[in-house]
């Protein structure tokens, strides 16, 4: 069976029907709305899983707007996750918002948008995808009305988007009109046939896409949104974008690029290797003196997003490229999530951002300031937590790749991240507080931090797992990509 | 005797006193009576032991013994029971037996015994494994060992009070204090010991690293090495070497200067370790490799070198000493400096043997001066420890007119004085006697005959503070101090017989080594012949002892000059020193320089202690805290501004370029106004800009 | 190449880490018994090393490695695997791990009162990682034991640390974390280097180009060297030590430190012997300043904490030089002194604990007659300094002067060495002299001394010292192999 469509379906049903839920049952209702957004993500979850591990054979309908593949399930895997944690953590984080309801509607519209995008191999299919994830998250983000900075960064945010949307668009039709199709495949085929004086256009439509899907991937020099907006929306809505939307716009990436790389791969390797360089540098570097942990993380995702990039560069180089971005991209929404939805709490409870207020966390919220700090050394890529893995396994391609150069420049940017990951656990553990009075943890937030620590730790302590998993998917892709 | 015990005998020598000395705090539990019968009884024992082995050393032959120690390394352990070892391991015993038993009544009533008896015990055990040990590792383990006692022993009053400090208080040569706490007077032994240990270090190791093994008998057999050494060069440096450890622990010139003051401690410390026995484990040191080196050598001459070294390090530390002893105002301090200044001469005794054709005759005189001076030093010290016990004080000019009180006092350190001034018949005559004959020897050359003059100075000179030393302590009239103690109430009398027992019987045994003295060297000379010609493989000439007139009168003139000089200064008190001095000119300028020891001391002090802790100040400050602790906050500093700068790279410079760029608001529209800040302008602008920088990249 | 049909080094390794995660559990409400419970964990250890040593020294195959588990595939397509094994070289370092671990499980009975769930399963949790850094035939799996063990480190320090704590244990971490990036880098380019790419050691060994082997002996010049720790790159460690409780320096001191000594010697000399043979050179000057430095730096310092850590630094250089002279005596001369140098500023370490607890200060110049108000404490200090001045009555001696014999073998001119014993002594007297001697008067005298309890533990320090001194091959016939083979490897380097 078709795994998307499906989902498309089980998504949408609730997405539509919540509004009408709210109308008609009001207040009472958010209890149904709740599970229901829930357990539809949950089936969805289990579902991909399914496909997944192969007990649920996919075959496909309409190739030319989807295809089917592990590859989109992978992703769709991590995005539905990551929607998951978000969803049962604003059980209590969204308490009592006026608009709680619609904030699920809207949740489950953008992951359908994400999940799609994950599928799509059509350009045009990605960009309506592309929309459908973005625009409820225009709105989310500035979803605390009476919250200046909230709205100030949900409107930057918005123009951003329309201006990257916008590019990206122009890079589509641009590549449409030179190569006759919008479908990846097609496009891949017909560019021998293309007149090689024409091949500087294509370029730049390459460029206008990956300047448009650049916004989502935070990298520089597209990234400056992101800490304004990070910090202005709600933290849950904070973590949807760091650790959700943007793998989504990775899946496309790789997508597009795996097609459209082999064409000239050379150039663009190196140019998007300057550009992972500039990105991770400047990620870390601004990460050391934020005074607010949600900037700090907003820094140290576009920071990560650059350690990703490595993946991008050395693909047609070494298939340790792909097998490491899809690895990193999986421990990386885990992570992200684990520390945003932390921080979150935190918020919730002390609403706070301020480091400052985190000094001495360990004695009021042991089990909060435990999974912050483990998700903050699986950042740093401590071992033998997820992110050293996905970490070593990408300087290794770039090695593998011939990009050693790279890898070094990596490995000093992990060595300069620890820096200030390590500071925020030395508040924690080392500092007093200035409050000695416990703070209860609320079970549904705590059971979804607890759950992705265990999971940090496990695949860090079993790392075969995603590893091999990430493989198979590499090896399954770019074996019938250019079919 | 049998084997059987033969093969034992050497090991217990040594592991007895060591064990003993371990087991010494359990022991003193038990009570205090018992623990000191316990110290003195391990002693004996192991003096018993080394008595059993002497028909061995009548008989020349040689035992050695050996078990596996280091096996990966195939380093072995063992002893190496020759006449020259069991001669000095009974010297050793018997003598620290005699001091031991003394040291229970000099030590009477003090505190911390256990401590004391523990050191004593576990020294006699290193002395004899130094004498026994059969390669130059395991020696080592003995030098350290009696250096370690030695350190604990001179600081055993380590509370430091002022009573017990040696040298005048107050006394500076260039601003550097003369007189020295217990405890600092230890480390300084230590350390400078440690300087030689050092220097003996790097030879043992070289010479290991060209012979491969520390054995003296494989080294004495083989020879390849010795010719390697030579053709590297290092023949000579590496003797020297190894000849460093022997300075350091016998307080020869350079490193002399560690044995005054190492006088703080207890007297009877002073005459076991200062005077009997440690100080000679250097000689023993040379007497051991030297007969090692000049068989190694197919040359002769390839040697020389060292020997004359030798023998001049002795000649001038002989001299040198000599000199401070006739000025120095402390009666054990006379005792150290003239110590340091016969154990010159043997060592100039065993760098002539090298020099002379005839190896044997140095050799044995130097041997023989070693058992003479053991034991009529070891005498004086207890006598000198015995009057400053009763008189309470160490300073010479605070005694006096004691012949009448401490009369048995008075004739066991007159003849033993008599003997170290080389008064005729006496042992101390034979054998410095011995020493000169050996140094006129066969040939004679420039070099010994400058020897031999400064010998003989020196001689003189011992004669003249020996018989000072006599004069100042029992004859003349009483001193302020004494008349003052009695007066006070207290009797100056005869120490108790625990303590005159042992010198007494020690000055006997001078008059009879004296007497025998003849019988005595031609003993010595067909053993440790036998030895060198068998275990060494040496060839000896024949020799026959004879009285060499020119050496006899040599000695008889120098006592008489400098006898006779301190007759008239000290003795019957013709002549006032203290005017005589004041009198003739310059000999004021020269006394000061003598009191000041050379300034050497004082030297070392501003050169080494000063100097070391000046540069180790200087690195600190300016290297570990100047350099590298400011490096560790730059480093963080120079991150923190990149980090402000990515920030500034945000939001100032896109903002600076941005508004100075009015015109691109194409793209804003109304709605985008209503935000205060300008910045979405900036970052759409910088969007454009990012593109074009991408473009660029691409076909640039 | 010896075989055990149960998988000993993994029950090492996991043995405590599992102790460690039950302490939590099982101490909840009173923390009575949690020293008890530690100190058998820690025994059973003790144990097992001592039946493994003891294998290994009977049979004298140190040369192999013996007890292998593995490969078995941690990333099964990027060479990463489970795969440990114990040799001439790690089984010194796993025994002395054993012995130090219990002793200080035990000696933080009088020393640590507060937070102690945390801390007894930090320590278990510290020996399980070190025992898998000493044991690890897999790069990667090193690098992860190696950063593993910075954690309980860090929290150490920084918890327990005295008050510049949080300083010390920041500094102490990104050094060490940074140093080991560089080794990481290394390891990295030593896998895509070698056909078929791995990350073992059995299998890269001898299969680097020389190119590579230059640029990776730099890297873990970086890597260990901040560890061992060389100048200039020590600076962490007088702070990490002077801030850091006791028990915790003895193993910053006496295990950590050892983590540097045993890269340089598995890596550098093990797996890139033609650049070691050729540069040695580079690395014994480095050595040599590192000894003197220590020594001279250590000799004005006041605080006795200090002192001692600087003259590890000084004993450190020892090892490295050791390493690289490429031959049996010091090589082997290096695995004895870090077995030695562990036991003798273990001891001094912890007595620095007690002597704070009991005078309440640790400046040299203000304790005074030491020897009058605890004379048990100060008679362990004299035997503890003599242990690290090399006097010949304890092991020490031997591995130092083992050591500048292998010097020497190279090159006569390194007899210099034997000079630093001297400073080492003249600052150990020094201090005796001012803390243990001399008049109690100017301190006040606060009469108590070491219980008999902790009197014996200390002891213990000093038993191996004195073990090995009569019974070298003990250490010998063990590190003996391996170091043969380490210089087969350089002299077939150097041609």
């Amino acid at each position: 069976m078709n795994i998307p469509i499906i989902l498309l379906v089980l998504l949408s049903i609730p997405a539509l029907s919540i509004p009408i839920i709210h109308l008609l049952f009001g207040k009472k209702g958010i209890n149904y709305i709740r599970y229901l957004t829930a357990s539809s993500l949950l089936i969805s979850l289990l579902l991909l899983f399914g496909s997944l591990i192969g007990l649920i054979s996919q075959e496909s309908t309409l190739p030319h707007l989807i295809r089917t593949d592990l590859l989109g399930s992978f992703f769709g895997f991590i995005v539905i996750l990551v929607s998951l944690f978000v969803v049962i953590s604003s059980f209590d984080y969204m308490k009592d918002h006026s608009n709680e309801a619609i904030y699920y509607s809207l949740l489950l519209f953008t992951s359908i948008g994400m999940l799609l995008l994950s599928f799509a191999v059509d350009l045009l299919l990605i960009f309506v995808a592309w929309e459908l994830m973005s625009l409820p998250t225009f709105i989310l983000a500035g979803f605390n009305k009476q919250d200046k900075l909230s709205n100030e960064g949900a409107v930057k945010f918005f123009i951003l988007g329309a201006l990257s949307s916008g590019i990206l668009l122009y890079g589509i039709s641009l590549i449409f009109g030179l190569v006759g199709s919008t479908n990846l495949y097609v496009i891949a085929n017909n560019f021998e046939s293309l007149d090689p004086t024409l091949i500087p256009l294509v370029m730049f439509g390459t460029i206008a896409l990956l300047a448009g899907l650049g916004l989502k991937l935070s990298i520089v020099p597209f990234h400056m949104w992101i800490p304004d907006t990070y910090q202005g929306s709600p933290t849950t809505v904070s973590t949807l974008l760091s650790a959700a939307t943007k793998k989504a716009g990775f899946a496309a990436a790789i997508r597009i690029f795996a097609v459209i790389f082999p064409l000239f791969a050379f150039d663009l390797s190196f140019a998007l290797a300057i550009v992972a360089v500039l990105t991770m540098s400047l990620g870390n570097l601004a990460a050391l003196t934020q005074k607010s942990i949600t900037r700090l993380l907003a820094y140290s995702s576009i920071a990560q997003a650059g350690y990703l990039l490595i993946g991008l560069v050395v693909m047609p180089y070494s298939d340790l490229g792909l097998i490491g971005l899809l690895y990193h991209s999986f421990n990386h929404a885990i992570l992200q999530a684990t520390a945003f939805l932390a921080v979150a709490l935190v918020r919730l409870k002390t609403s706070s951002t301020n480091l400052t207020s985190y000094q001495g966390l360990s004695k009021i919220m042991p089990i909060t300031s435990f999974c912050l700090a483990i998700s903050l050394l699986g950042l740093a890529g401590f071992p033998p937590l997820n992110g050293f893995w996905s970490k070593l396994v990408l300087f290794g391609a770039a090695v593998d790749g011939g990009y050693a150069w790279l890898a070094f420049i990596g490995l000093i940017n992990s060595a300069i991240s620890v820096a200030y990951y390590l500071l925020v656990i030395k508040r924690m553990y080392m500092d007093e507080s200035k409050t000695v009075s416990n703070i209860i943890e609320p079970i549904a937030f705590k059971s979804v931090l607890l759950f992705a620590t265990i999971v940090i730790i496990m695949t860090g302590l079993f790392p075969n797992l995603i590893y091999d998993l990430s493989q198979e998917i590499t090896n399954s892709f770019l074996t019938n990509s250019l079919v | 005797m049998s084997t059987e015990i033969n093969y034992l005998i050497p090991w217990l020598v040594f592991t007895i006193p060591i064990l003993g000395a371990l087991l010494m705090p359990l022991v003193a539990r038990i009570g205090e009576k018992i623990r000191d019968y316990y110290a003195i009884f391990i002693t004996l024992i192991s003096a018993i032991l080394c008595a059993l082995m002497l028909p061995l050393a009548f008989a020349g032959e040689t035992f050695h013994h050996q078990v596996m120690w280091i096996s990966a390394l195939d380093i072995t352990a063992g002893v190496l029971a020759d006449p020259l070892s069991i001669l000095m391991s009974n010297i050793v015993g018997w003598l620290s037996f005699s001091i031991m038993v003394y040291s229970l009544g000099y030590m009477k009533g003090e505190n911390n015994m256990t401590r004391y008896w523990f050191l004593m015990v576990f020294f006699i055990g290193s002395m004899q494994l130094i004498i026994f040990s059969d390669n130059f590792l395991q020696l080592f383990f003995g030098w350290e060992g009696v250096g370690l006692c030695s350190y604990g022993l001179i600081s055993f009053w380590n509370k430091d009070l002022k009573k017990d400090y040696v040298g005048t208080i107050g006394k500076k040569a260039w601003g550097i204090p003369l007189s020295y706490s217990p405890t600092h007077a230890g480390n300084k032994a230590f350390l400078m010991t440690r300087v030689g240990d050092v220097s003996f270090l790097i030879g043992i190791l070289t010479l290991f690293y060209f012979s491969g093994t520390f054995d003296f008998m494989e080294l004495s057999k083989s020879h390849t090495w010795a010719v390697e050494l030579a053709k590297a060069g290092l023949l000579i440096p590496v003797a020297l070497f190894i000849f460093g450890g022997a300075i350091g622990k016998s307080a020869q010139f350079p490193l002399q200067e560690w044995l005054p003051d190492a006088m703080a401690g207890p007297t009877a410390v002073s005459a076991l370790i200062h005077a009997a026995t440690m100080v000679k484990a250097g000689v023993f040191l040379i007497a051991r490799v030297g007969p090692i080196f000049i068989t190694a050598v197919e040359n002769i001459s390839l040697i020389i070198p060292f020997f004359e070294f030798v023998a001049w390090i002795g000649a001038i530390t002989a001299f040198l000493a000599a000199s401070q002893a006739m000025v120095s105002n402390e009666l054990k301090k006379v005792l150290a400096y003239s110590t340091i200044s016969q154990i010159g001469y043997m060592m100039l005794a065993f760098g002539v043997a090298g020099l002379t054709s005839n190896f044997i005759v140095g050799y044995v005189a130097g041997f023989f001066h070693l058992t003479s001076h053991a034991i009529f030093k070891a005498a004086l010290f207890m006598g000198a420890g015995a009057i400053i016990h009763q008189t309470h004080t160490k300073y010479l000019n605070e005694m006096g007119g004691l012949h009448k009180q401490m009369r048995l006092t008075f004739i066991a350190m007159t003849i033993a004085a008599a003997s170290l001034a080389g008064i005729p018949l006496l042992s101390g005559f034979w054998s410095k006697d011995a020493i000169f004959a050996s140094i006129l020897g066969v040939e004679s050359s420039f070099n010994l005959m400058a020897l031999y003059g400064l010998a003989s100075i020196t001689a003189i000179m011992t004669a003249f503070y020996s018989f000072r030393m006599i004069g100042m302590i029992f004859f003349g009239e009483k001193s302020k101090y004494l008349s003052k103690l009695e007066s006070s109430g207290k009797r100056i009398r005869e120490a108790p017989v625990l303590m005159y027992a042992p010198y007494v019987i020690l000055a006997i045994l001078t008059l009879v080594l004296g007497f025998f003295g003849p019988v005595y060297e031609g003993f010595l000379e067909n053993s440790l012949a036998r030895h060198l010609e068998f275990a060494v493989g040496m060839e000896i000439h024949e020799h026959v002892s004879s009285i060499n007139l020119i050496a006899v009168s040599t000695s008889v003139v120098a006592v008489l000059i400098g006898g006779g000089f301190s007759y008239l200064f000290y003795i019957n008190g013709k002549l006032n020193p203290i005017e005589t001095v004041k009198n003739i000119p310059g000999l004021l300028t020269l006394q000061k320089f003598f009191v000041n020891r050379w300034y050497i001391n004082s030297l070392y002090y501003i050169v080494f202690i000063n100097g070391s802790l000046k540069l180790s100040q200087f690195i600190y400050k300016h290297v570990e805290v100047g350099i590298l602790h400011k490096l560790n906050t730059v480093v963080p500093k120079f991150s923190i501004i990149l980090s402000t700068l990515g920030e500034k790279f945000d939001k100032y410079i896109v903002d600076g370029t941005a508004t100075r760029i009015a015109n691109f608001n194409v793209l804003i529209s109304r709605n985008v106004r209503k935000i205060q800040t300008g910045i979405t302008e900036q970052y759409v602008f910088f969007f454009a800009l990012g593109i074009i920088l991408l473009t660029l990249l691409l076909f640039g | 190449m010896l075989e055990l049909n149960f998988p000993i080094i993994s029950v090492l390794i996991a043995l405590p880490i599992l102790g460690a995660l039950l302490i939590p559990l099982i101490f909840k409400t009173s923390q009575k018994y949690i020293v008890i419970y530690a100190s058998i964990f820690s025994f059973i250890e003790l144990l097992l090393s001592f039946y493994a040593y003891r294998l290994i020294l009977i049979n004298g195959t140190g040369g192999s490695y013996n007890f292998t588990e593995g490969p078995i595939s941690i990333i099964r397509h990027f060479g990463i695997d489970y795969y440990v094994g114990m040799d001439g070289l790690s089984a010194p370092l796993v025994i002395i791990t054993s012995i130090l671990s219990l002793l200080v499980i035990i000696g933080s009975r009088d020393l640590i009162s507060d937070r102690k769930v945390l801390y007894y399963s930090l320590l278990l949790l510290f020996q399980g990682a070190i025992m898998g850094v000493f044991t690890s035939l897999n790069m990667i799996l090193f690098y992860v034991f190696w950063d593993v063990v910075l954690i309980p480190m860090f929290l150490f320090i920084g918890i327990w640390g005295g008050p510049r704590r949080k300083y010390a244990a920041i500094k102490f971490f990104l050094f060490t974390f940074i140093g080991s990036i560089f080794m990481l880098f290394a390891f990295i380019l030593i896998y895509f280097s070698v056909t078929p790419n791995s990350f073992n050691i059995t299998d890269v060994a001898g299969k680097i180009p020389l190119g590579l082997q230059i640029i990776s002996s730099v890297l873990f010049l970086i890597g260990f060297g901040v560890k061992l720790p060389i100048v200039p790159f020590h600076t962490w460690l007088p702070d990490a030590h002077v801030e850091a409780p006791a028990p915790i320096s003895v193993l910053l001191a006496g295990l950590l430190l050892k983590m540097g000594g045993y890269g340089f010697l598995r890596f550098n000399i093990g797996l890139l012997p033609e650049a070691s043979a050729q540069y040695a050179w580079i690395f014994i000057l480095i050595g040599v300043i590192t000894m003197f430095y220590g020594a001279f730096v250590a000799l004005v310092q006041t605080d006795i904490k200090k002192m001692i850590a600087l003259t590890s630094i000084n004993h450190m250089g020892f090892v490295i030089l050791g390493a690289f002279t490429g031959t049996v005596f010091g090589i082997s001369g290096a695995i004895f002194q870090m077995f030695t140098h562990a036991a003798a500023i273990g001891l001094m370490f912890m007595l620095s604990g007690y002597l704070h607890k009991v005078s309440g200060t640790r400046d040299i110049t203000v304790i005074k007659g030491l020897k009058f108000t605890s004379p048990r404490l100060a008679s362990l200090l004299v035997l503890g300094s003599m242990a690290a001045m090399a006097l010949p009555i304890f092991s020490s001696f031997l591995s130092e002067y083992m050591v500048i014999v292998g010097a020497i073998n190279v090159n006569p001119i390194y007899a210099v060495t034997v000079a630093i014993p001297v400073i080492t002594v003249a600052y150990f007297l020094w201090m005796l002299q001012r803390v243990v001697m001399s008049n109690p008067t100017t301190v006040r005298v606060r009469h108590h001394d070491l219980g008999t309890f902790s009197t014996l533990t200390l002891v213990l320090y000093l038993i191996p010292l004195v073990l090995t001194l009569v019974v070298p091959w003990l250490i010998l016939g063990v590190s003996n192999p391996i170091s043969e083979v380490y210089t087969n490897l350089i002299s077939s380097g150097a041609a």
